[in-house]
């Protein structure tokens, strides 16, 4: 095939998606490159197009008479049985009638092309108003203007990031953006081909790997001409390191411990203590507990046995390898082995989900689509999809009643259990044929009888280091995690589609991360310990084009703000009540876990696709920035009464300039800057005189107004972003 | 309504130019509903796009001159209840960008003459499908149920309706090429 061929194939898969209305954004950007690359891909477009609407009017609209007006159609419409003869004659006659109206028309748009094209970027707003001066139609367009001054344009879709509300950001980013404007390529360089100069021995030292983390990185940097940020503050590196690693803001007292502390090597030490955390087990366990089997509830599995599962592991700080292994190829029922409570949740529909869940997750790679077709961008073929759903075939649910107290059925148990049964996959291929598909992982080939246990011959082949994928995806997913984005976007598609932004560092983490024995903790240390992490989040001029967010390649040369996630912000929520109550351990969590999933379910919905994927509102909706602002959790940090609570330790303090540093130093680890100290020390004044002239007794009203420093410390952006 | 020019002054339909432009405007709804879904690939926000369109035609019927292209006087007032739609939108990450839609606009107005002949071709091949898969697309198609309510009702699983409707689809879509290319070879 050409590759105008196999373009116009691309474009026939794309085609259906949009009249299913199933394309992604990504998908619907490749629609319009191929469209608007080839004057036949226009006609395919406009053809198919034409054909859906053809449908959808003649079917839906021209029979059902549900068309606007409906009666005089009906008079005038031809109907569909007329042969074509009757109807072109017509349509010839109109042709000389239009020619021209369609001349005014096309000369209209062709102006409007090139007034866009002129304006390189303008965008639909700008059109418009230039449009009006010209126009003859000057109510519509009078419309359109009105329109115009509602709705601002705001690309930016989550309104916590927005850099300039952000008070770390302030100060730098007024003057950024007007230099941003000036400089038309927003999107970066991506970093040069390196030549493998430097490969790392499969013995180096640590200090050897983050030393080639802080070279590749400066690669980029150079290869993209900007310089970085400077390192954080020591009060901005341990909100961080702390939220990243176990999941919540320090403690006063953690936090000035660190900043007390004049050891040169304080950093590398605080990684290694909440690495040993018990808390570090409980947030990975979490984290780890969303990815398998998500937030929602519902499903009639065994939570608490999969979260034991991994309580343990990553307490044992098991090989990253040996977890996937059990999780892939667990069988028994989901009590006594919590592992199996993953494929539990994903076997349904033809055990599609398992299929595209096991390889995203740990492999990195999307299938999910080839499920039904070739993959159109990567060499993914619909074949290799169901050789990979069939390794899980030979697997059953079986489902055992399970008797309550009183003998009453409560719920039913559930096992996982492996048939010895041979036999084939078969799959439909888009022209209707049935196909046969075998067990097939990575180019080999595993015997479909019935002796072989094909799941545990999955887990071998992924977990066997002959292959460094499952490295890979992990170590991209670490990246991730700790700076916003990875090397790769999304970080679950790493196909050669996708090419990384730093491939020798990928590379070269994955198969240290092997060498290590697939040791998490030690890969966290390598990452929290580059110069790229210490960076501080302000934006400088010579960086302002890192910014990811717009679509750039991340360049990781600022640290980029993250959004706390929910469990985050619900357990730092908890520190700044009363950080004695926190807490620690496990086996005392999980009834505190249950409370903080109950709260949230109010975020979580489930989406009904084949994925069984899951969505949150909680990304700066109104429903959280309301919560935050009237919720019960705030509330309860705003507790004055009980003993215990930083506030109640904050008035016990005789200074106001030692109560406000405290709140602040509990709200955002930092203490307050002497402008903002004095501002605070005379809204309090103000208030508290307010207070008392409506009879409120003094005692009461300097209360109440410090409890409203603290409420308005926890509602500053400054505190729900990891920064 | 807050002056009297902006009531609506409807053509009188009485007169011979009142009856011409109802003629008109019924004839070119399909098209203008084909236009407005080149560039919307939504069916049902396109039928709402159509609405404010014909709304706005009614508006300004004085304003037409029987004799020039309605067609054309349509797209246009069309194209700003597009741009319209648009706007209020720009949040939607699933829209296409400006310069695919005027890209678009243009084809879509050259081709005018070779959708009336493929929506010929189109009932012929409707009507050569297999009787199951012409009961599919009637199905999918009236009321315009999407793939995944038309598997539920079905009872069948998502994907399979999906692929099923894809295959019909582009039967359909080859059957017309087919077709066409037999049409123009029979003329020469």
């Amino acid at each position: 095939m050409s590759k105008r061929e196999v373009e116009l194939a691309e474009l026939a898969l794309l085609m259906e998606a949009l009249c299913e209305e199933r394309l992604s954004t990504t998908e619907q950007m490749r629609l319009e490159e191929i469209v608007l690359s080839d004057p036949d891909a226009m006609q395919f477009y406009l053809n198919y197009s034409h054909l859906h609407g053809t449908l959808h009017w003649d079917q839906a609209l021209g029979s059902d008479a549900m068309i606007p007006i409906a009666a005089p159609v009906s008079e005038v419409e031809i109907p569909i049985q007329e042969l074509p003869k009757q109807i072109r004659k017509p349509a010839i006659t109109r042709r000389k009638r239009l020619g021209v109206g369609l001349a005014t028309a096309c000369l209209l748009v062709l102006f409007v092309v090139a007034l866009n094209s002129f304006l390189n970027q303008s965008e639909v707003p700008n059109l418009v108003e230039r449009q009006r001066e010209q126009n003859e139609i000057p109510e519509v367009s009078n419309d359109v203007s009105a329109n115009q001054v509602a709705v601002q344009p705001n690309r930016t879709r989550s309104i916590q990031i927005e850099p300039s509300a952000h008070p770390m950001l302030r100060t730098q980013q007024g003057d950024d953006r007007l230099a941003a404007l000036d400089a038309p390529p927003l999107v970066a360089v991506k970093p040069q081909q390196l030549a493998p100069v430097t490969q790392l021995p499969s013995d180096a030292s640590d200090e050897a790997v983050i030393t080639f983390i802080n070279h590749r990185i400066q690669d980029g940097w150079k290869a993209a001409n900007m310089a970085p940020s400077p390192f954080a503050t020591d009060e901005e590196w341990v909100r961080r390191v702390y939220l990243d690693v176990i999941g919540r803001i320090p403690t006063t007292t953690e936090a000035e411990q660190f900043l007390a502390s004049n050891k040169t090597d304080k950093h590398e030490r605080l990684i290694k203590k909440l690495t040993e955390n018990p808390t570090y087990v409980t947030n990975w366990s979490t984290i780890w507990t969303r990815l398998l089997i998500g937030r929602s509830t519902s499903r009639e599995i065994n939570r608490q046995a999969l979260q034991d599962f991994l309580v343990q592991s990553f307490a044992e700080n098991r090989p990253w390898s040996e977890m996937v292994y059990d999780l892939v190829s667990a069988e028994g029922d989901s009590e006594s082995n919590g592992a199996t409570n993953f494929l539990l949740a994903h076997l349904n529909n033809e055990a599609v989900p398992a299929t595209a869940i096991t390889t995203r997750l740990f492999l990195g790679t999307q299938i999910q689509c080839t499920q039904c077709h070739n993959h159109p961008f990567n060499d993914a073929t619909q074949s290799q999809f169901w050789e990979i759903n069939s390794f899980f075939k030979q697997t059953k649910i079986v489902r055992s009643p399970k008797m309550g107290a009183g003998g009453k059925q409560q719920t039913s148990k559930l096992e996982l259990v492996s048939v010895s049964k041979g036999g084939t996959t078969f799959y439909e291929t888009r022209q209707g044929l049935i196909q046969p598909a075998y067990p097939k992982y990575a180019g080999v080939k595993v015997s479909d009888g019935a002796g072989v246990n094909r799941r545990q011959e999955l887990a071998r082949l992924m977990t066997s280091g002959k292959t460094d994928q499952l490295a890979r995806a992990m170590v991209n997913r670490m990246w991730a995690h700790f700076f916003g984005y990875g090397f790769t976007r999304p970080i679950d598609d790493m196909g050669y589609h996708n090419s990384p932004t730093h491939p020798e560092l990928l590379d070269q983490l994955a198969r240290q991360f092997i060498d290590s024995g697939y040791d998490l903790k030690q890969l966290i240390q390598w990452i929290c310990l580059s110069d790229a992490y210490r960076l501080s989040s302000r934006f400088l001029t010579d960086n302002s084009s890192d910014n990811p967010d717009d679509g750039s390649t991340p360049n990781f040369s600022r640290m980029y703000v993250k959004q706390m996630t929910a469990e985050q912000l619900y357990d730092s929520l908890l520190v700044t009540a009363n950080p004695s109550q926190i807490v620690t351990n496990y086996s005392t969590a999980w009834k505190k876990m249950q409370k903080r999933d109950q709260w949230l379910q109010q975020f979580v919905y489930t989406l009904e696709n084949e994925e069984n994927d899951e969505t949150t509102t909680f990304d700066g909706t109104i429903t959280q920035a309301l919560l935050m602002m009237n919720g019960p959790l705030v509330k309860h940090s705003l507790d004055y009464k009980q003993d215990g609570t930083i506030l109640a330790q904050v008035l016990k303090e005789r200074s106001p300039d030692t109560r406000i540093k405290k709140l602040s130093l509990a709200a955002l680890t930092r203490y307050p800057s002497s402008r903002e100290l004095s501002e605070l020390k005379r809204l309090v004044k103000e208030r508290t005189k307010f207070l008392t002239t409506r009879n409120v007794p003094l005692q009461t009203a300097i209360q109440q107004s410090y409890q409203d420093v603290y409420w308005a410390y926890l509602n500053s952006n400054e505190f729900i972003l990891i920064h | 309504m807050t002056s009297s020019t902006d009531l609506p002054v409807f053509r009188d339909t009485e007169s011979e130019q009142g009856r011409e432009f109802i003629a008109l405007f019924t004839k070119s709804q399909r098209r203008v509903y084909l236009y407005i879904l080149s560039m919307i690939p939504h069916p049902l926000d396109a039928e709402e796009i159509l609405q404010n369109t014909n709304l706005v035609i009614w508006k300004k019927s004085q304003q037409f001159e029987v004799g020039t292209n309605f067609f054309a006087w349509a797209c246009q007032i069309a194209h700003y209840e597009i741009l319209k739609y648009r706007k209020k939108r720009s949040r939607d990450k699933h829209q296409f960008s400006d310069e695919f839609v005027s890209q678009v606009a243009e084809a879509v107005k050259e081709n005018q003459d070779i959708f009336e002949l493929r929506r010929n071709a189109l009932t012929f091949c409707l009507g050569k499908l297999r009787t199951k898969d012409r009961e599919l697309i009637q199905r999918r198609y009236q009321g315009s149920n999407q793939g995944k309510e038309l598997a539920d009702e079905m009872g069948r699983p998502a994907n399979s309706v999906y692929q099923s409707l894809g295959r019909v689809r582009r039967t359909l879509f080859e059957c017309i090429n087919r077709y066409i290319a037999a049409e123009s070879y029979s003329h020469e």
